[in-house]
């Protein structure tokens, strides 16, 4: 006879829900996160400084005869931060006019075809369009352009350690909140993005650098904007989607099944 | 001056960004522990009202088996359902289709229109005026509805206070392309999390204009559907709650929609939901904040969600304010402090919140492996940032020239799958 009974039986979605793990939550905020986010105000002023050391090697490595020195600022009252000073390297008309041509026909590609009213083409469009005023920025007043490589080594320290306590902080309270079965994921999850936030800042800050040395400081504007803060949440959010995954599977799982609730 | 009032207008678009970013995690954190509303599951023995199914459509041969195959299949007692599918203007097989159905079926009654006035509010208050039943379901033409999907709506008109009902949408083209499975992981935030947490909350549930119902004779009391304003879904809710009403969310009532497939259709679709939205923003604002007949957690919630398609366009003069500070050399708005502010804000708009949600929805359907996709929904955000603005746009242009809307209906997928999968064979 054909056994007709339900091999799997589905759990309702539909009203289930977690039990908050409250005293777990504090523990983990107060043991892990606390003390990695006051490590780091702590060492604000150590860790820009290696990193301005970084920089300071590698520049001066490519342009031996350019003079670079390690300056220090004021964070607001959570103490000191240092960066890189280096000359500032103008673009020539003739350079502001190519790149003014290059990205007309860049966001002439963007705005037609397939690729119209994508969003990353949008999202492209915005920023080709910054980097467009910037060129006529140049080409007529260049003279009037508020910055210098100075400023924008000074505002890029600023922003990445704004960057790195947000998400200290944002990432700590997520993984304290979500999950509170899957504690080696939730660990390794906030490490991760701190470790890929450490690293990736450092890259990018060189690289940035060596841009606006090598290119001149036309591109600030474009870095500032394109490449800034929005690639930083890229990762953040790709490495929580990782983290999400794992916590999905995890109660979905014979073993986490037993948390769900259905009030 | 023009410095001061741009950095203000910064300052404008921070507190805003807060404001959504705190909503977001409250209802996130609500969906995720909080004790669950039920909805009415359990009272099905009691006598259920009579039920008038209207579906509005233009030009749906594609689809239109799918969804009166469906309703077909449903388990409603007969003698209380009709089934009134609204031929809009249709110059395909549409007509022919419906009447080949209605022959078969008695209680399968089309509502053939041919008059200027085309579109769906017009077509629901026509339809209303024919309707036998008590209560008015609609479903889109592209839908397809659960056997017991229409007692799950009309079990909640048992509750005298219940002026309105909204089921759960979920795509079923989800494994079509990229963008559809972007669209699921938006719409299991928006249901599974958002609407279930307003409902929890006792705050404002959405009557989302398909897989839903309300009582048709409170409709017609109040002058039925205004054929001026495109989305009549959102008009519907503020309009039961600005007069007293509750709108209820079934979370359990499971429906099947079909989802853009191509970025052109979602962004015309986005740009219509944009511009209908801020038309009700314009005419609710004010009522919402005077009526006596909502209490204040509802007026919070009201006023959020009304102005939810507004505030990609404020953010989009927010990002333009950023360019002319930036190239004033005003830059210092982000020194000290503000470096902090902005980017802590920056990251909780920058969509954090609304991936926390879409992370918490898909935990709790326990879909795995799509939150591997996450970070393609930051591009998203300009997407719609452009989409959205150009809604609210029409919208304003709508007040001012007070043209006349005109109804597009969203392009259909379903039948050239079909007819693929018949060359295939």
């Amino acid at each position: 006879m054909e056994n007709k009974e339900k091999k799997v039986i589905y759990y309702s979605r539909t009203y289930r829900h977690l039990k908050i793990n409250t005293a777990g939550s504090i523990l983990y905020f107060c043991l892990l996160v606390l003390p990695v986010l006051i490590l780091f105000i702590f060492n604000m002023n150590h860790i820009t400084h290696f990193m301005s050391k970084c920089a300071v090697n590698v520049l001066g490595k490519l342009y031996p005869g350019i003079p670079l020195y390690i300056r220090k600022d004021n964070f607001s009252i959570l103490g000191k931060m240092e960066f890189v000073e280096l000359p500032t390297v103008y673009p020539s008309t003739a350079f502001c006019v190519i790149n003014f041509i290059i990205v007309l026909l860049l966001v002439f590609f963007c705005c037609t075809g397939s690729r119209k009213g994508r969003p990353v083409s949008i999202y492209m469009t915005i920023m080709l369009v910054v980097h467009i005023i910037n060129c006529i920025y140049f080409i007529f007043a260049a003279n009037y352009f508020p910055y210098n490589a100075f400023q924008y080594s000074n505002l890029y320290i600023k922003q990445q350690i704004g960057i790195w306590l947000t998400f200290i902080v944002m990432m700590g309270l997520v993984t304290a909140i979500q999950g509170s079965k899957a504690l080696v994921w939730k660990i390794l999850s906030f490490f991760s993005v701190l470790a890929y936030s450490f690293l990736f800042g450092f890259a990018r800050y060189i690289l940035f650098l060596y841009i606006i040395q090598e290119f001149s400081i036309i591109y600030m504007a474009l870095m500032f904007f394109a490449f800034g803060p929005f690639f930083d949440f890229l990762y953040l959010v790709g490495i929580y989607g990782f983290f999400m995954d794992k916590v999905i599977k995890f109660y979905e799982s014979a073993k986490g099944k037993g948390a769900w609730r259905w009030s | 001056m023009v410095i001061t009032i741009l950095r203000i207008y910064m300052v404008f678009v921070i507190i805003l960004m807060i404001i959504y970013a705190v909503r977001h995690f409250v209802f996130a954190y609500n969906r995720l522990f909080g004790k669950q509303r039920l909805y009415y599951n359990d009272i099905y023995s009691t006598r259920m009202p009579s039920i008038s199914v209207l579906i509005p459509m233009h030009n749906e041969e594609q689809v239109l088996d799918f969804v009166l195959q469906s309703l077909l299949k449903c388990e409603y007692d007969r003698d209380r359902l009709e089934i009134i599918p609204i031929n809009d203007n249709s110059t395909d097989r549409t007509k022919e289709m419906l009447d080949e159905y209605h022959e078969k079926y008695e209680f399968i009654r089309p509502l053939h229109r041919n008059c200027p006035d085309r579109g769906k509010p017009a077509g629901l208050n026509d339809a209303m005026k024919i309707a036998k039943g008590d209560i008015i379901i609609v479903f889109d033409a592209d839908y397809r509805p659960a056997r017991d999907m229409l007692k799950q709506l009309a079990v909640a008109f048992q509750d005298p206070e219940v002026g309105a009902v909204m089921g759960r949408v979920i795509p079923y083209n989800t494994n079509k392309n990229l963008l559809t499975r972007l669209i699921n992981l938006e719409r299991c935030g928006g249901y599974q999390v958002d609407q279930q947490a307003r409902y929890n909350l006792k705050s404002i549930p959405q009557y989302g204009g398909t897989v839903g119902g309300f009582r048709k004779d409170l409709m017609l009391e109040m002058g039925g559907f205004n054929p001026l304003v495109l989305a009549e879904d959102t008009e519907l809710t503020y309009r039961f709650y600005t007069k007293g009403w509750k709108v209820i969310y079934a979370n359990s009532a499971e429906c099947y929609e079909e989802a853009p497939e191509t970025w052109a259709v979602r962004g015309r679709q986005i740009r219509r939901w944009a511009r209908g939205h801020n038309q009700v923003l314009f005419r609710y604002l004010g009522k919402v904040i005077l009526t006596p007949n909502m209490n204040w957690r509802e007026k919070v919630d009201g006023i959020l969600l009304l102005l939810v398609y507004a505030v990609p366009f404020f953010l989009a003069l927010g990002q333009l304010d950023s360019f002319i500070l930036f190239f004033l050399g005003e830059m210092d708005i982000f020194a000290g402090w503000w470096v902090l502010l902005f980017i802590g804000v920056y990251c909780s708009f920058g969509n954090f919140a609304p991936f926390y949600e879409i992370g918490t929805g898909l935990m709790l359907d326990g879909v795995k492996g799509e939150t591997m996709l996450l970070p393609l929904i930051m591009f998203n955000f300009y997407f719609y940032m452009w989409n959205i603005s150009l809604g609210f746009l029409d919208a304003i242009a709508d007040i001012i020239t007070k043209r006349k809307v005109s109804w597009a209906k969203t392009k259909r997928f379903a039948k050239a799958d079909n007819k693929e999968k018949e060359g295939a064979n």
